[in-house]
């Protein structure tokens, strides 16, 4: 793990990072969260996707603030260091638990659909390995395995064209049948689909073009809208009402809509090639989690990176209550990721009251195009 | 403590050993007849020869093995016999250097390399002519890179060789040639080959870094050289270009790469290489672009098919059994109705058997290995089906996902793949068509942290340049390429002018 504050991320890189850490979180429920808006649902990611585009702003200011810095550097400085590291071990707390949460959910997916029968473990053990090695690579194999993770994927949108052949598209026609309180609901639980770009000012530091890297973010965050969008107007085509609210996995159900003539169930296939989405959604939050142990800790160390594993296992395996755990991975996670959404603009105003920008320093940018072998060193 | 640094430290302390008795031909030393014979004690193949020339000694000392008799006579017998008392020796051996009395190691050095010394006792001259000769394979045609069309010839064991097919397609003084020594027992010649002002002057310091600080005792083939100038040694992956054929190698210099050749091993490293080039054939560009494109993803796409095929075989029977369609399904538990092991086991059975049969046929005489190819091909297979232990249908993508891991054009990457099945199925057997996903996916992280003389390995799937596209996947009509690669970093970006100046 690169120890320097060496410039490597170039705008495709943070366009992908953005775009995969929010999608292969959300996107295999997003229809079903936004399901209190029944069938007026699917202008609402569009909503959303403003509201996350307003949040990056001020991330950005202070990103611009303190471009050497990442976010953990940056509380210490303005909290003081002792709040501030309270403040990462929160973050590691949040992190470590979305990382869980995200395995765990797609494993859960995996034993359901492909293989009911088996204990789940080495399956676990084997993602947990995978993006461990996926994290040793540095930022900017996260960052390529999320390029990968789009290009792998992406294609499995034309299978969407057999839910819009099936489906009614009476349904989309706006009928006012909603109240505010119903938008309030859907946007609240459907805008944990929308989280992953929190991670942005801990690798902010990385990018090489810091001054246009809004406009790559904003890329990033609108691609996933219009995923978002597509997948919820299909559903919106394709199930009912009913189905919307009760099936948890709703592209799953789309999937099943497909019919090709050499082969059948091919949500099985889907599921598997799903893993390239949930790693490159995993890897982030894992380095991520391990930059916050590094941070919490003070020192920089490989062994951080394998606490944070063992401790995503046992969050995974250890047998618990279920509303313990759907308390943890859904409601407080939940909670956390709007604290961490909240705490950059907080950090920002206080930035501001406590001294006046820095005078902004040039950049080396020229290194980081030569030499990728940096982005392997232990 | 780490463990591998602790490891990897007694690896280092044991295996430590002063190189005092290394010389140098730089290093100094008296000349005499005495001391040469003193350094060539007990080396039977020496002639050490004193030739009376008009009342003068002349002692002539060379290697015979190294030297033919009829060299002799023409280079140095036949003019020394013409030669009049008073002429110099310099005047008549034209191609004779003067060696100072001093330098004993340049001395030896030469007799090794097949030069004939020549001491004259009177005049206290000493010449080194160049004499070396030595029968040696004439160039033939490629046996591992063959193709249609194209040049047919390739490259040697013999350095001088493998220069000059070089330089007989390349006649520019902007081709440079560095020759070092290489091994600390063998000191064998290591060439680095490149185009000044195409290659990456960077690139080239780095590649003549590495060749320079090896420290072996001696290579006996290029591949073994290659593993050490490698970025990563664990990968199974080679990360090094290789070729046997001169056109690849003059269109790798074209391009800015460096090539690495060593004498005694026929083949030539391209340093750096992606790993897309890996599955490129020469003759990609010899064919019309549609038709290059067609076989260039036949070849990568080959890849896939042949990591995944047999091991979706055992994903699918194992765990997913209901995606196959009822016809599909109905012809495999027909086949499948007598075999008696799980598919893993099953498809582990014939894979290895086609190992076998595959090294057994490398390994063997040319005339038994065919009949034995056939033989085991086809009565195997069959007997195979009959007894029971295998369904017709494996036997069928066995052979295809055989065939198709020998597509790729580099001996070392079929090789790679070729051990990746092997990963793919045990993960198929135990986590189905999941695990091979993400076995695809833990490889692809691999290969993505890869890089080649520093520069990513996977590029152009790790963009550099926006012109790569039209030579990577696609290989796009001759009027597109126009830019050399973006891997190899050329300070000269276009091949040709773009507008008609």
């Amino acid at each position: 793990m690169d120890q320097g504050k060496y410039k490597k991320l170039n705008p495709y890189h943070v366009f992908f990072l953005i775009n995969n850490t929010m999608v292969g979180q959300g996107l295999l429920s997003i229809s079903h969260a936004l399901s209190p808006v029944g069938y007026n649902q699917y202008w609402i990611p569009f909503l959303l996707g403003v509201v996350t585009q307003l949040v990056l702003i001020p991330m950005y200011w202070l990103g611009m603030r303190y471009p050497e810095d990442n976010l953990y550097v940056i509380n210490e400085r303005l909290l003081g260091k002792w709040l501030g590291k309270l403040v990462n071990l929160v973050f590691l707390i949040y992190l470590i638990m979305v990382f869980a949460a995200v395995t765990h959910n797609y494993l859960r997916l995996v034993q359901a659909v492909t293989m009911p029968d088996r204990t789940m473990y080495p399956a676990l053990i084997a993602i947990l390995f995978v993006s461990c090695y996926i994290v040793l690579g540095g930022i900017k194999l996260v960052a390529r395995f999320c390029m990968l993770g789009f290009f792998f994927t992406a294609w499995m949108m034309v299978y969407l064209h057999w839910g819009i052949q099936k489906g009614e598209f009476s349904h989309m026609l706006p009928l006012f049948n909603v109240n505010m309180r119903d938008v309030w609901q859907a946007s609240y639980q459907a805008y944990e689909s929308f989280f992953g770009y929190e991670l942005l000012l801990v690798y902010f530091p990385y990018i090489v073009q810091q001054k246009r890297s809004l406009l790559h973010v904003s890329g990033g965050l609108w691609l996933t809208v219009l995923v978002y969008t597509g997948v919820s107007l299909v559903s919106v085509v394709y199930f009912s009402e009913w189905q919307l609210e009760n099936l948890r996995y709703p592209v799953l159900n789309l999937f099943k809509a497909v019919e090709l003539t050499f082969v059948e169930r091919i949500e099985n296939f889907g599921i598997a090639l799903w893993v390239f989405l949930v790693l490159s959604t995993a890897a982030p939050y894992l380095w991520a989690a391990k930059k916050a142990m590094d941070a919490v800790m003070s020192h920089n160390r490989r062994i951080h990176l394998y606490v944070i594993l063992v401790c995503a296992y046992l969050l995974a395996r250890v047998q618990m209550p279920t509303w313990l755990r759907q308390k943890l991975f859904e409601d407080w996670s939940f909670w956390l990721g709007y604290t961490m959404v909240v705490i950059p603009v907080l950090l920002l105003l206080l930035s501001l009251i406590r001294k006046p920008a820095t005078p902004a320093k040039e950049q080396p940018q020229a290194l980081a195009e030569t030499d990728d072998g940096g982005g392997t060193q232990g | 403590m780490n463990v591998w640094e602790w490891w990897r430290k007694k690896v280092v302390e044991s295996s430590y050993q002063p190189d005092g008795d290394v010389t140098y031909p730089e290093a100094k030393g008296e000349i005499s007849v005495e001391a040469i014979e003193a350094h060539f004690r007990n080396v039977d193949d020496l002639v050490i020869k004193n030739i009376v020339i008009i009342g003068e000694t002349v002692t002539a000392v060379y290697i015979k093995t190294m030297v033919e008799p009829k060299v002799v006579q023409e280079i140095i017998v036949d003019p020394l016999l013409a030669m009049n008392e008073y002429d110099d020796p310099h005047e008549v051996l034209k191609l004779a250097e003067e060696i100072h009395h001093d330098e004993l190691p340049q001395l030896l050095q030469g007799v090794l390399n097949g030069d004939m010394v020549l001491i004259f006792h009177t005049r206290q001259i000493i010449l080194q002519l160049p004499t070396l000769s030595m029968p040696s394979r004439s160039i033939g045609s490629s046996e591992t890179e063959s193709t249609v069309l194209g040049p047919q010839d390739s490259f040697t064991e013999s350095l001088d060789t493998t220069i000059s097919l070089i330089r007989r397609r390349l006649y520019n003084t902007n081709l440079k040639v560095k020759i070092y020594m290489s091994g600390t027992e063998t000191r064998n010649k290591v060439a680095v080959l490149y185009m000044e002002g195409i290659a990456n002057p960077e690139n080239v310091e780095r590649a003549i870094y590495r060749v320079q600080n090896l420290e072996y005792h001696g290579f006996v083939a290029l591949p073994v050289l290659k593993q050490m100038l490698e970025d990563k040694p664990y990968s199974p992956f080679p990360q090094f270009g290789m070729t046997t054929r001169p056109d690849n190698a003059v269109a790798a210099l074209l391009d800015g790469r460096i090539l690495i050749a060593l004498n005694g091993s026929p083949e030539a490293a391209i340093v750096p290489s992606a790993f897309f080039e890996l599955f490129c054939s020469p003759e990609d560009l010899y064919n019309r672009w549609l038709n290059g494109t067609m076989l260039r993803f036949i070849r990568f796409f080959g890849l896939f098919v042949t990591v995944l095929l047999t091991s979706t075989y055992v994903s699918v029977l194992t765990y997913h059994p209901e995606m196959l369609p009822p016809q599909l399904l109905t012809i495999l538990t027909e086949s499948r109705s007598r075999v008696p092991f799980p598919p893993m086991i099953e498809v582990l059975i014939m894979e290895l058997v086609i190992e076998v049969l595959r090294e057994a046929g490398v390994r063997m005489p040319t005339k038994i290995g065919q009949t034995i190819g056939i033989v085991g091909g086809i009565v195997i297979g069959t007997a195979a089906v009959e007894a029971g232990i295998a369904s017709n249908i494996l036997i069928v993508l066995v052979s295809v996902s055989a065939l198709l891991s020998f597509v790729p054009s580099n001996y070392l990457m079929a090789n790679a793949i070729r051990t990746l099945r092997y990963v793919f199925i045990f993960a198929a057997g135990t986590l189905g068509m999941y695990g091979q996903m993400l076995t695809l996916g833990l490889i692809y992280a691999h290969l993505a942290g890869l890089t080649s003389l520093g520069t990513p390995y996977l590029a152009p799937g790790i963009p550099r340049n926006m012109t790569d596209i039209f030579n990577g996947l696609i290989r796009a009509p001759v009027l597109f390429l126009a830019s050399r690669t973006g891997l190899s970093r050329s300070p000269k970006k276009l091949q040709r002018p773009l507008d008609e100046e």
